[in-house]
């Protein structure tokens, strides 16, 4: 029956050598285990011009295995009692007794071929066909059958005669034979010696992820992936892999299919897989951008088979997860007078005021929640169409989407359109070379008030402030803004980007071990930036007018990124012995450019061309950089055994950034494992499936920092006068140079282990110790010295932790699926060393021994009451407050910068001289990164239904939040309501203050303004319902879902700002807060 | 690539190839220059306004009411804009003094020049510093990041290099330009700053004489209309000594606008100040005899009033200001000095700042001859050049002759204030003076009473209190350094007292 003869001649080799060695032959696919093939030992075996099943049987003989053969697939399996499907010494079957039919799938609904099916109990197996059918006999009417398949999890399910089943298997979470992307190439999971943690994306597929950043939060232990915020277009996710490491761009080197790029560039949709290399042996082979760990992005490629069609699509609405609340215009009236009258300055509002704001009769005196005028409901819907397929010679793939997001801040919006295509074509003998091409690009127009600050901050505006007269026309604020009013009138920013990307690469097969690889790639991003200010008529409350003259500023920028990478790769196999030989050569090269352009006074607020404004205000300005990386590197893996795993990397790596002499930087790396299971003494524990110990030591360099030309003493130009109306141009040296900066480094060292249990559950749990050296910093120097500060290295920086994640998966014979996982972080960040001063600003300090960017300030001990204080007569009580002049008592501690008063905030006093000052009793009192970070998962599957259950949450984190809302009377701004139980003589609160308009002491970075910044939240929500692929199939179509999401569901938090989930840099109340989204959608597959 | 390693700043020029022609030493000289202009809103000229008596800021976060209030602190935002702002002139000007002398390209009478330019704006940085800052570090050449750790000067011997960088500058400087030149420093700016930072340190004789030798100079003169003399149309006219120039595509930072907006800047100007103003016959409001009515408060009034202030029911633009509509105005009265009321643009403002007037000269050397004991008739001249200019009467018609020092000493304070209100150089005449009196609570009119749109007929004037104002005698007439460098340089300890 099989028409390709096999010649063979092996002495003591092992099964597996065996069969790749029949496959080359004959072209038919291996399915087995690795403990498989252990029971089976060695073999020795001489054949000629003999036939496949000639050749398995003499393998196979007196060994515990058996086999079957589906179209060009040999599957291996456990001897058994003899099965119908049995080749390999079958005996005649005995008479079936009832026959039952079904269908094996994957969860997405896909054939499985090869699947093993067994009735529980009974004598009876089959294997599934190509399209993933079978038929078995079972002994009686009913039965339960025990389906297996290599890499997912065995699934028992009850049967009843004559009733078809679809039995739909779970893939395993740790799929020990699956292919993990790592630095140019791939490596088998079991044989990975370093940390790579991986993103499920199944999981994903149908979350409204507007950037793929947020496919990271919560799904890999040790990555904190925070979303910055909710708007539109800038919503990427802030990655901190293991810590932050450095004091400058701590965002990990992202590669989308080998180019580095932006994370936000790839669709969530049109990834494969990704993975995260955590640990500085992974990571290394990509070292000069690599300290910060990389995340490798594998987009969908083509497979050989018939073209597939997928059509998902989503609609939805997004909410404000939350805004403070805030007080109402007689709240906000009330408590301004008593801070004027705490402050000693005359009241702002008269009674006659706060009875006609109370009235809310008048337009005048208004009482408006300012935050439900800029923010609201936004909608948003989602399109993919993807189409892939191939032939032996070339496979394809292509991904179109797009996205159109309202914001939920007035007049923000993002459309984007993205295509992808992969592209693998292989030619020559053997199939010698392989070209792939790949081409992404995207269209991203954003749209949003030009000035986001404004409409950020006047959301917070104080309710006491009219938006419309009684005409409707729309009022100044205190005669100067209404932003409202210019972005209803077109006082938008437009801002286009295109990116466009796209690689060639070639390998070639050398000889038979030996292949060399080059590839070009080539990453060009346009932004075209239209900001217009609309020409807007304002009524001042004084009857006159204020007109704002209309104004437009446009720049281009084009961001070029090249890189040539060549490649040389070397594998040899011999006895035990395994090696992998990798030699590299890559350069990158960066350049960008900017041009802008201005005009005032426009013809009309609708065309915003620049022409159309008034040319003798025109303006221009321009700016270029570049910037290029060098770097040659190697690597060794050697596997003995399939125990025993050894890796080592070096690196040398150039950067322009540097000055001459300080250019290069040589990191090497090694990493080592043992899969102790193994091992023969392992064999008895059969609890567990798999162990592997691993240990990475290694060290990479990071020269990113905001300067470009760092080598380089700078006149900086722009520093313009104007003598008798002419401008000249002017330059000065602006900043200090430091020639000597050379690259920061990144150590880590890690150890971890992989193990996998018996009744499905899988833990990976790391520690690890990662310290950068010459860290690479922005020195503060003298004011007096008037310079910006220069880049000096300078310290040390230690992230210390460990993290682990465990999973489970059970099917169980009712047909109910589970899976679940953990995984949790705890990382400590400390600066150990500095070589340059501290910084020890407030709210902000760099102090060692502490968090990077720890929280800085006093202590709050409580408040000033009237028991502190002495007054006149003796303290005479029927003075009333208002009169008296208080007097703090001996011993209670005072403040430097001014008198303390009942209800002032007391702060700790440190070093116990009586005074608190800014010089002495000044300590870290916060940290912006969390203690703890976590996620759970949770995803049940019952017949058609699935829901899958998403918590996310940091602890040990806090957050910094004052000026507007936050800060008693901060310019126009509204007072959050707690300011309601603020310190009163009748209400003695030791908490909060009075309130006051005196900056000193309202303006005092201490403990009174952090809060604690700890969440758990229901990231997401999904219940899901499959439709009968029964039903769909007369249509053409092959699977069909319905789903309804809910991200970001719900927050338990304490924090009383915007959203607990805010960017490290934001200490003031004007975030854009997050959206909650809920939306409906589809996917279908043709 | 070869150069892939080898990068250079595109769009920045390299020091060390610079200065090979005259026109890009200019590019460095202007690039100092460009430092005067003020580096935040509390060096703005109308916020040193509200410090001081004459105005007051409702709004709190800007800074300047701490330092208004006397209760300026270490992390108070006017000392550290004043600090790094003045600091940067120098260091601009400390590495252009190094760069130029490598010149080589350039003519001795040119380079000449841009040094003594130089040397000006070098010590108009280091005057300000030691008015507002006492000792401060001293600081004439580029330094290396070893150096930087500097420990304050004494005042006396940073006196001393301003003394010197004035007088070189002065025998170097034309007495003026023309054209696109003009804005640059002059001898006569030179001395005139001579003379004031003397009389800040009590030189009176040689502050009386630097004021007499830019009169000597015979080039300046007043201007004959004074509201006109803040105006755009009327720039670069005759009285104007030193001023920050703009134009179109250099605008006013934080425009001037501040005073037409009623805005977190807002601009108030005291009761205390609209009082100060003479009637027209030369006699105080307080004098009987005055003609004064407290209920018609702005008739026959020295007419710089007006000029200077808008007043409860007059116009502003084509807006009548009724102050009751606004709570940001307690003290109801705003500007009207510089306030350019009616421009289209409220963004933009290229109206020079002027920073040195002729006026000033003439009451300089008044001071400086009171102040050294001499009380002749040219302190009378003096003064009443300057009210002769506005038609205000002289002061022996008001005030008879013969009068003491310090008879004299309050005409020529008050003179001042009437003179220069708005300008933002009452607040540094006070640290000069060091008179406690000025340091005093805010009045206003109540606002309730000037709330009737139909007009000021039927309201009532009546001045309240607004705010508190003490001075702090623990803290004195001197600005804290700023925290912000002592965080990062702790020779620059101990602090002013007080702080």
């Amino acid at each position: 029956s099989f028409g390709q003869k096999i010649n063979l001649s092996e002495k003591n080799a092992s099964l597996g050598n065996i069969f790749k060695a029949i496959k080359k032959q004959t072209g038919y696919t291996f399915v087995y285990t690795e403990s498989l093939l252990k029971k089976a030992g060695k073999v020795d075996l001489n054949v000629n011009e003999a036939s496949l099943e000639e050749v398995l049987t003499t393998c196979l003989r007196n060994k515990p295995l058996m086999y079957s053969i589906l179209n060009k697939i040999v599957i291996i399996k456990d001897k058994e009692e003899p099965a119908e499907n049995n080749i390999v010494n079958a005996p005649p079957p005995p008479p079936p007794v009832v026959k039952i039919s079904g269908k094996i799938t994957n969860e997405k609904g896909e054939a499985l071929a090869g699947a093993s099916i067994r009735e529980k109990g009974g004598r009876h197996s089959a294997v599934s066909k190509e399209d993933g059918s079978f038929t078995i006999s079972i002994s009686g009417k009913k039965a339960v059958l025990i389906v297996s398949y290599i890499g997912y999890v065995t699934s028992e399910i009850a049967v009843t005669e004559n009733v078809p089943v679809t039995v739909s298997l779970v893939q395993t979470n740790n799929n020990l034979n699956e292919f993990i992307a790592i630095g140019y190439g791939t490596q088998k999971k079991v044989n990975l010696t370093g940390s790579v943690g991986t993103v499920n994306m199944s999981d994903m597929e149908d979350r409204p992820l507007t950037n793929a950043g947020l496919a990271l939060q919560g799904t890999v232990s040790g990555v904190y992936a925070l979303q910055s915020s909710g708007k539109p277009g800038d919503d990427g996710a802030v990655i901190d892999i293991r810590g932050v490491g450095t004091f400058g761009d701590n965002s990990p080197l992202v590669l989308i299919d080998g180019l580095p790029g932006s994370i936000g560039d790839v669709n969530a949709n049109d990834i494969q897989s990704i993975s995260v290399l955590k640990d500085a042996a992974s990571s290394s082979i990509y070292g000069n951008r690599a300290a910060n760990g990389v995340i490798l992005i594998t987009t969908k490629k083509g497979a050989v088979g018939k073209l597939k069609v997928n059509y998902s699509a989503y609609f939805g609405v997004q909410s404000p997860t939350r805004l403070p609340d805030v007080l109402n215009s007689v709240e906000y009236a009330t408590l301004r007078n008593e801070a004027s009258a705490n402050s000693g300055t005359i009241p702002n509002y008269t009674a006659a005021d706060i009875a006609k704001y109370a009235a809310h009769n008048n337009p005048m005196y208004p009482d408006i929640n300012y935050f439900k005028v800029y923010y609201g409901n936004a909608n948003m819907q989602s399109h993919r169409l993807s189409i892939s397929g191939g032939s032996e010679h070339v496979q394809y793939a292509f991904m179109l989407g797009h996205l159109d997001q309202d914001g939920i801040l007035v007049a923000t919006n993002y459309k984007k359109t993205d295509f992808r295509s992969n592209v693998d074509a292989f030619f020559l003998k053997d199939k010698r070379l392989r070209v792939s091409a790949k081409l992404a690009g995207n269209l991203g127009v954003k749209s949003e008030p030009t000035s986001m600050w404004n409409a950020t901050w006047y959301a917070t505006l104080s309710p006491v402030y009219p938006l419309r007269d009684s005409a409707g026309r729309y009022m100044s604020v205190n005669g100067e803004l209404n932003p409202y009013a210019e972005i209803m009138a077109g006082s938008t920013a437009i801002t286009k980007r295109y990116n466009f990307n796209g690689q060639v690469e070639a390998e070639y097969k050398l000889l038979k071990n030996l292949s060399a690889q080059i590839t070009g790639g080539y990453n060009v991003t346009l932004s075209n930036y239209n900001g217009f200010n609309a020409n807007v008529v304002l009524q001042n409350k004084d009857g006159s007018t204020k007109t704002e003259a209309s104004d437009l500023s446009v720049s281009n920028g084009t961001n070029i990124q090249t890189l040539l990478t060549g490649l040389l790769k070397y594998n040899k196999t011999f006895g035990q012995h395994d090696f992998n030989i990798l030699a590299g050569y890559s350069e990158e090269e960066f350049t960008y450019d900017w041009q802008s352009g201005y005009r005032k006074n426009f013809v009309n607020n609708s065309q915003r061309v620049l022409s159309l404004g008034d040319a003798s205000t025109q303006t221009n300005n321009a700016g270029s950089y570049d910037l290029g990386l060098r770097s040659l590197f190697g690597r060794l893996n050697y596997t003995w055994g399939g125990k025993y795993l050894f890796e080592a990397n070096i690196r040398r790596d150039g950067s322009s950034r540097f000055a001459k002499g300080h250019q290069w930087g040589t990191f090497p790396s090694f990493s080592g494992g043992w899969i102790v299971s193994r091992e023969n003494f392992m064999k008895k524990v059969d609890w567990i499936n798999f162990l592997k110990l691993r240990a990475s030591w290694g060290q990479l360099g990071n020269q990113n920092i905001s300067t470009y030309y760092n080598g380089s003493d700078i006149l900086s130009s722009g520093r313009n006068y104007s003598y008798g109306g002419t401008l000249y141009s002017g330059v000065a040296v602006t900043s200090l140079t430091n020639k000597e900066l050379t690259w920061e480094t990144a150590q880590q060292l890690n150890i971890g282990v992989d193990v996998t249990l018996k009744h499905g559950f899988d833990l990976t749990v790391d520690f690890f110790d990662k310290r950068t050296k010459n860290l690479l910093l922005s020195r503060p120097i003298p004011l007096t010295m008037a310079l910006s500060a220069p880049y000096v290295n300078a310290g040390e920086v230690q992230n210390k932790g460990i993290e682990a994640s465990l999973n489970y998966r059970k099917t169980f014979s009712n047909g109910l699926k589970l899976r679940a996982g953990l995984n949790v972080s705890h990382i400590v960040n400390k600066i150990t060393r500095m070589n340059a001063p501290e910084q020890l600003n407030s709210p902000k300090a760099i102090k060692v021994g502490a968090a990077i960017n720890s929280f800085y300030g006093y202590t709050m001990d409580g408040i000033y009451q009237i028991a502190d204080f002495t007054w006149q007569n003796n303290s005479d009580p029927s003075i009333p407050y208002v009169s008296r002049v208080y007097t703090l008592k001996p011993g209670v501690t005072k403040v430097s910068n001014y008198n303390a008063q009942p209800g002032d905030i007391k702060f700790k006093d440190l070093n116990g001289d009586g005074v608190v000052d800014m010089n002495n009793d000044r300590a870290i009192i916060g940290k912006q990164f969390p203690d703890i970070n976590y996620a759970f998962n949770f995803n049940l599957q019952w017949k058609s239904f699935d829901l899958g259950v998403f918590f996310q949450g940091v602890s040990g984190i806090q957050g910094y939040f004052y000026y507007e809302i936050a800060t008693p009377f901060s310019g126009v701004a509204n007072l959050g309501s707690w300011w309601k139980d603020r310190w009163t003589p009748a209400n003695p609160s030791n908490t909060m203050p009075r309130v006051t308009l005196d900056e000193t002491r309202t303006n005092i970075h201490s403990t009174f303004y952090m809060q604690d910044a700890a969440y758990l939240r229901l990231k997401n929500i999904e219940l899901g319902y499959t439709i009968s692929p029964k039903m769909l199939s007369k249509i053409g179509i092959s699977s069909f879902r319905i789903y309804g999401n809910i991200q970001n569901a719900f927050t338990i938090s304490k924090f009383k700002g915007f959203d607990p989930e805010q960017t490290i840099d934001q200490t003031r109340a004007e975030a854009f807060p997050q959206a909650r989204i809920m939306t409906i959608g589809l996917n279908a597959n043709f | 690539s070869k150069g892939l390693l080898n990068k250079t700043p595109k769009d920045q020029l390299s020091p060390a190839t610079f200065y090979q022609s005259e026109a890009q030493c200019k590019m460095a000289l202007v690039g100092i220059y460009n430092a005067i202009q003020p580096n935040a809103t509390p060096t703005h000229f109308y916020q040193f306004e509200f410090m001081s008596d004459n105005g007051y800021c409702q709004a709190a976060w800007q800074g300047s009411n701490e330092v208004g209030s006397w209760s300026t602190n270490t992390t108070s935002w006017a000392p550290y804009a004043k600090w790094t702002q003045d600091y940067t002139i120098i260091s601009r000007a400390n590495e252009f003094l190094q760069d130029i002398a490598t010149a080589a390209s350039v003519g001795a009478a040119v380079k000449d020049q841009m040094v003594a330019e130089a040397k000006f704006l070098r010590a108009y940085a280091y005057s300000d510093l030691i008015t507002y800052f006492g000792d401060v570090p001293l600081i004439t050449k580029v330094l290396s990041l070893s150096e930087a750790y500097v420990k304050r000067t004494p005042k006396a011997t940073v006196l001393t290099q301003i003394l010197t960088d004035l007088t070189d500058a002065a025998s170097v400087l034309p007495v003026s330009y023309t054209g696109s030149n003009i804005g640059r420093v002059t001898k006569g700016a030179a001395l005139a700053y001579k003379a004031k930072i003397l009389l800040h340190n009590q030189k009176w004789a040689d502050a009386a004489q630097a004021a007499k030798d830019v009169i000597d100079l015979s080039v300046y003169d007043l201007y004959p209309n004074y509201a006109d003399l803040f105006t755009e149309a009327h720039e670069n006219n005759q009285e104007v000594i030193f001023d920050i120039q703009y134009t179109t595509s250099q605008t006013q930072p934080w425009p001037t606008e501040a005073f037409v907006l009623g805005t977190w800047q807002t601009s108030n100007m005291t009761a205390d100040f609209i009082n100060s103003f003479y009637m027209k016959n030369g006699k105080p409001i307080t004098d009987a005899s005055s003609g004064y009515n407290d209920q018609n408060p702005y008739v026959n009034r020295d007419p710089r009033l007006d000029a200077t202030v808008v007043l409860p029911g007059t116009k502003y633009g084509t807006a009548t200001f009724i102050p009751a509509s606004y709570a940001e105005y307690p003290c109801g009265a705003k500007p009207r000095k510089y306030a350019e009321y009616g421009t289209a643009d409220v963004n933009t403002s290229t109206l020079n700042t002027i920073l040195m007037r002729y006026a000033d000269i003439y009451l300089m050397r008044a001071e400086a001859l009171i102040e050294s004991g001499n009380t002749s008739q040219e302190v009378y001249t003096l003064i009443d050049k300057v009210r002769a200019r506005v038609g205000m009467p002289s002061v022996e018609s008001v005030e008879g002759t013969g009068l003491n020092q310090s008879q004299l000493r309050d005409i020529l304070r008050h003179e001042r204030k009437v003179e220069f209100g708005v300008e933002g150089t009452r607040y540094a005449d006070i640290l000069r003076w060091q008179d406690v009196s000025l340091v005093h609570d805010v009045y206003g009119y109540d606002k309730s009473l000037l709330s009737d749109p139909s007009g000021s007929a039927t309201w009532t004037f009546k001045q309240i209190k607004i705010a508190p104002r003490v001075f702090n005698a623990a803290k004195g007439w001197l600005w804290p350094i700023p925290q912000a460098d002592i965080d990062i340089n702790k020779n620059l300890l101990p602090n002013n007292p007080g702080y």
